[in-house]
């Protein structure tokens, strides 16, 4: 029978006791740790100093693109002129350039990316590299609008890394009006997976082209997660025709939907909303309240004066505190109103004081 | 007077009457050493596990382009007792923090010195109207200030009530969905808030607070409030306290966040939502350790609700923070985060193997006992017993060598592992001889530091059980500024 590799571990400690072997494990990892430090210290001198050279090289290798630029060369003499480059150097540079460059230089930047072969390069290890290939990779596609591309960021919402998912989202949201929100609840797992408050900005990008879609998912889907983003999205998007597919909303089971459907009636600012508002200001969660008292502020329902004087009673601080504040919004008859209240006694009166104060002072 | 023959035919006597005793008792403090050592361990791997695997926005100069959209409001609470010398320039350098919608709150604790006369004179303040709700307890508010120049400042002017009690009085002022603890002489990197609050953009349900690292800026140069150049320390006291912000920051708290049962957010830099921090009732003010105790709190509140939850570490953002350089310094804030941990230990010891609490009561809390509450006397009890146990016979070299093993050269290995990571995932210190003086700090730190630090721990134990009350004065000497 063949030896296996690691026998003469076993055959070092097949003799020793337990506290022999402690004491020389003890001493074998504590000199291999010291001489791994060694080693990377070693190894970070050599880096620093590769590095020190590489700095000044990109540094020149910068102010030549940036020299480039100023001389309008065409994209050819550009080409020509980093044929010999580093295309990652080159990469590096561009993406840091892009982030503070706008119009007709930043095209050519791009432009530069595609010649030298980097979006060619993306497309390559977006399918077969590490993660963080993956994700640089997105965000040089994210660059392009090209039918490669998009399909190579369609492909990586398939992607078992949900971040990779999410980022391929956020570009094709950017670049592809065909992709549609309901492609993104398929493939992002919202709500499991990927929770990020980035699919906030992603469905309002997306659902601008696809404002029907959202209210299909409003009505169609059970998902609590899915009915805010859309909820969001539609608030946003300023269309009245989703006021009544919102208004049904007001009365979901979920608190967070029903608060999120009245930040969408607050940016919508449609008074068909005057109903659902007055009613969400009886809702029996705080937070619904409070919100629904911002939102009859922001939108200018005088009918709420009433209810929100009632409101400022609430046994929560911040429902109360909202109640006051959407009064003063509501102009003399709410400021009046909360005038009157503050006259008088009790937690009403308190927030009612402080509000005026606060008001006057500013 | 007892004669020398006396004394000898006594200690012949203890001898004999503990000699029998002496197998269990070194058997005990050895297997206490060794589970502590296989954690330590076990600890290490996680925290690189975490480390490669952790997510890096491609490209860190685009920071902000990428992770701005997904930020939250969130207010800066930073208590302030007698400050006066650095909080215009520390106030100054968080309201340059990289992060779109933030406000500042400076909460003066009643200073006995000019603090807020300084920084009323600095922002040009005026007294102000804020309401706020009294969610949390805490001292009377003498007085608000803001001004129209810098539209995200509030400075508090209030009773002195001790750390707690100002962080709870920001709390209250808070209007923000989060708030970040700072400490009024801490410095924060431009972009750490930025990335401290990606969990809560990445998962706002469940993430209820963050902690991030904190490093030690002694030697490091200073201008306007940001660290402009890292560099170590030339004293040793804080080179050794370098050496151990890494061990508990790059490993401890990685890996316990890993296994979701991160016990203790440094006071100095900690991001808490802020209805669930008043669902706990803010900060305690009946122990030394509230920034361990809200975690606690915070564990066991949402267990005993039934709720999800995430208490995260995130390794990246940077606060740094002056470390004492004195001995006498050092011993008073080890004693009083010892006294801490105790306070904190024995008023939630029903959380202790409790499987209602879930990770956080069979893991979290059990590491508490074991390295707070056992581990300090154990180990201090080892150094005495253990020698002359052996000397009087009880066992052999053998066991003696791997007694060593665990008390020492264990050690050794787990410090710098922890440098080991720092060098292969992070490369904060820019020179190799950086990583050349920390690694011979690693192996130091061993023999004297660390039995110094056991030593003042036992006298942390001693005034816990005494019921002192006292934080002790920190006495600080200020930042390299260039």
């Amino acid at each position: 029978m063949d030896a296996h590799p690691l026998n003469f571990i076993v055959i070092f400690f097949q003799d020793m006791t337990v506290l022999s072997a402690v004491w020389v494990s003890s001493l074998f990892l504590g000199v291999l740790s010291s001489v791994t430090m060694v080693i990377l210290v070693i190894a970070r001198a050599i880096r620093n100093k590769r590095d020190d050279k590489l700095q000044v090289h990109l540094k020149a290798l910068r102010l030549r693109i940036l020299q480039f630029m100023e001389s309008n060369s065409d994209l050819e003499t550009l080409q020509q002129n980093f044929k010999d480059e580093n295309t990652e150097h080159i990469r590096e540079m561009v993406m840091q350039l892009l982030g503070s460059i706008k119009g007709e230089s930043r095209d050519l930047l791009i432009a530069l990316l595609w010649g030298i072969g980097v979006r060619d390069q993306a497309l390559t290890r977006l399918k077969k590299g590490t993660n963080i290939d993956k994700l640089q990779s997105i965000e040089v596609l994210a660059l392009f609008t090209d039918a490669p591309a998009l399909a190579a960021l369609h492909g990586a919402m398939d992607d078992e890394n949900p971040n990779i998912r999410l980022m391929a989202a956020e570009a094709l949201a950017e670049n592809d009006p065909e992709l549609s929100v309901v492609e993104l609840v398929d493939k992002l797992d919202i709500g499991g997976a990927v929770r990020s408050r980035m699919l906030r900005e992603i469905f309002l990008k997306v659902g601008q082209n696809h404002v029907q879609d959202l209210v299909d998912l409003l009505e169609g889907v059970a998902i609590e997660d899915i009915a805010v983003l859309s909820l969001y999205a539609i608030g946003r998007v300023q269309d009245y025709s989703v006021v009544p597919a919102v208004i049904k909303q007001a009365s979901s089971k979920h608190l967070n939907v029903r608060a999120e459907a009245m930040r969408a009636l607050m940016m919508i600012g449609h008074p068909k909303a005057m109903p659902a508002v007055l009613n969400a200001l009886e809702d029996l969660e705080w937070q619904v309240r409070a919100q629904a008292a911002i939102c009859a502020g922001v939108i200018g329902f005088k009918e709420a004066i009433s209810p929100l004087t009632k409101l400022l009673n609430d046994k929560e601080w911040w429902a109360r505190f909202r109640a006051a504040e959407a009064l003063v919004k509501l102009g003399d008859d709410g400021i009046k109103a909360l005038e009157d209240v503050s006259a008088g006694d009790g937690r009403s009166a308190q927030i009612a004081q402080l509000v005026l104060s606060e008001r006057r002072v500013a | 007077m007892i004669s020398w023959v006396e004394f000898a035919a006594m200690f012949d006597g203890f001898a004999v009457a503990i000699m029998p005793w002496a197998s269990v008792v070194s058997i005990f403090i050895i297997s206490i050493m060794a589970a502590q050592n296989v954690l330590y361990m076990v600890q290490l791997f996680l925290a690189y596990g975490v480390l490669r695997n952790r997510r890096l926005h491609p490209g860190v100069s685009q920071a902000w382009q990428q992770l701005n959209v997904t930020t939250m409001p969130i207010s800066l609470l930073v208590p302030a007792y007698n400050e006066e010398t650095t909080i215009v320039e520390n106030v100054r350098s968080m309201l340059a923090l990289h992060y779109p919608n933030f406000e500042v709150i400076v909460i003066n604790d009643g200073s006995s010195d000019a603090t807020l006369r300084t920084v009323i004179d600095a922002y040009d303040l005026k007294p102000v109207v804020r309401p706020y709700e009294e969610a949390v307890k805490h001292k009377t508010i003498r007085g608000l200030y803001g001004s129209v120049n810098y539209p995200n400042l509030i400075v508090v002017d209030k009773e002195n009530g001790g750390k707690s009690d100002a962080l709870n009085a920001g709390i209250n002022l808070s209007r923000f969905p989060l708030f970040c603890s700072v400490d009024a002489d801490s410095l924060l990197e431009s972009d750490a808030l930025l990335r401290a609050v990606q969990p809560f953009a990445e998962d706002q349900e469940r993430v209820i607070a963050v902690g991030g690292t904190v490093r030690i800026a002694n030697g490091c140069s200073v201008r306007s409030g940001r660290v402009t150049k890292v560099d170590i320390p030339t004293n040793l006291v804080a080179l050794f306290q370098v050496v151990e912000y890494l061990r508990a920051f790059l490993m401890a708290r990685l890996a316990w966040s890993k296994l979701d049962a991160l016990m203790l957010i440094s006071g100095a830099f900690g991001i808490f939502k802020r209805g669930e921090a008043i669902s706990v009732g803010g900060y305690s003010h009946d122990t030394v350790g509230e920034d361990m105790e809200i975690i606690v709190k915070l564990h066991r509140y949402m267990r005993e609700q039934g709720r999800e939850y995430r208490i995260h570490f995130v390794p990246d953002p940077v606060c740094w923070t002056e470390a004492p350089e004195s001995l006498a310094v050092l011993g008073r804030q080890r004693r009083r985060w010892q006294r801490g941990s105790l306070e904190v230990f024995f008023k939630h010891r029903k959380m202790l193997f409790n499987p209602k609490y879930g990770v956080a009561g069979m893991l979290g809390f059990p590491h508490v006992l074991l390295a707070d509450v056992l581990g300090p006397p154990i180990e201090v009890l080892g150094y005495l017993l253990i020698p002359f146990f052996f000397w009087m016979g009880a066992f052999d070299l053998e066991f003696l060598l791997a007694y060593v093993a665990l008390s020492f050269i264990f050690g050794v290995t787990i410090s710098v592992g922890s440098l080991i990571l720092e060098e292969m995932e992070l490369k904060r210190f820019p020179k190799p001889g950086h990583l050349a003086v920390l690694t011979a700090v690693s192996i130091l730190e061993n023999f004297g530091y660390r039995q110094l630090n056991n030593f003042w721990r036992m006298v942390g134990t001693w005034h816990f059980l005494m019921g002192k009350k006292e934080w002790g004065k920190m006495t600080r000497s200020g930042f390299k500024k260039t």
